[in-house]
């Protein structure tokens, strides 16, 4: 990997991570005697921090200048809060069963590949704050794409409640019954995710129209 | 975030000045570049703070920087 650019280390790397995510969405096989959803969350944690040592050896182009470091940060979170999602719709029916999480192992498991992902999400934050220190990192317009962004977010969280209630409410018992305490609380957090999701796709599209516009 | 009512003169007045950069003036505002790139594009109208930091920043009074039209 030496003799490589920074540049083609860091394609390698997104491509190494890319193929962890797909193993951490794939889960465990059946035919194979290997914990692929582990080994997927372990290659594309490992994959993304050698992507942030190249992206800190990459030379500052003038591509990269005319990204504002909130619409990197907001397309990370696009992408993501994206796969946390994924994951939890892909997962959700481990939380069916009416036993607590924390005695369902399945339900531990999808827990904590998830978890991972958000811990990924804030290292690789908190390295590309680092790429940009030492420059202005916001200003009072990144505040108001972040006002303007929230609003949406908070929009997008109260139709998903509303949605989940109407679904909660207007189900006949038969179906309420397959509905289990566990598997309400990981609806309520995809709402939460669902908003924040928004938030973060609203942000980096208004970045990225403001960006088109001056082109 | 979308076009304002605001025009600016604040690209012809950074050549004036011996071509500052974008990088310059934002680093003299206390602003990103991007948000200098947008202001100059008319994508953002800005504070009356911001307004009379990139007036002092380029020399001239606010009034020679920025102008504004009624909307029809």
């Amino acid at each position: 990997m030496t003799a490589l650019s920074p540049r083609t280390r860091l394609i390698a790397c997104l491509l190494l991570a890319g193929v962890g995510l797909a193993l951490f969405f794939g889960g465990e096989y059946r035919d194979f005697d290997l914990p692929l959803g582990w080994v997927g969350t372990v290659l594309f944690v490992a994959a993304v921090w050698f992507c942030v040592d190249a992206v800190h050896r990459i030379p500052h182009s003038e591509d990269e200048a005319a990204v504002a470091h909130g619409e990197w940060q907001a397309w990370i979170g696009v992408a993501f809060v994206g796969a946390v999602i994924v994951a939890s719709l892909l997962k959700a029916d481990m939380f069916l069963p009416q036993v607590p999480i924390g005695q369902n192992p399945d339900a531990g498991a999808a827990g904590r590949g998830i978890g991972t992902l958000f811990v990924a999400w804030l290292v690789l934050a908190y390295v590309l704050k680092q790429r940009w220190v030492g420059k202005v990192l916001e200003d009072e317009r990144d505040t108001r794409i972040e006002l303007v962004a929230s609003q949406w977010g908070r929009a997008a969280t109260a139709s998903c409640i509303i949605g989940i209630a109407v679904l909660l409410g207007f189900s006949d018992t038969d179906r309420l019954r397959e509905f289990s305490y566990p598997f309400i609380a990981q609806m309520l957090m995809l709402a939460l995710l669902w908003g924040l999701w928004f938030d973060q796709l609203v942000a980096a599209l208004l970045y990225w129209r403001d960006r088109r516009a001056a082109a | 975030m979308t076009g304002t009512a605001i025009s600016n003169e604040i690209r012809r007045l950074r050549f004036s000045r011996g071509e500052m950069t974008q990088q310059a003036l934002a680093d003299a505002c206390g602003v990103t570049r991007q948000t200098i790139i947008a202001l100059e594009a008319g994508r953002y109208a800005p504070s009356l703070e911001l307004g009379f930091r990139i007036a002092d920043a380029l020399g001239v009074r606010i009034e020679d920087v920025f102008q504004w039209s009624r909307p029809s």
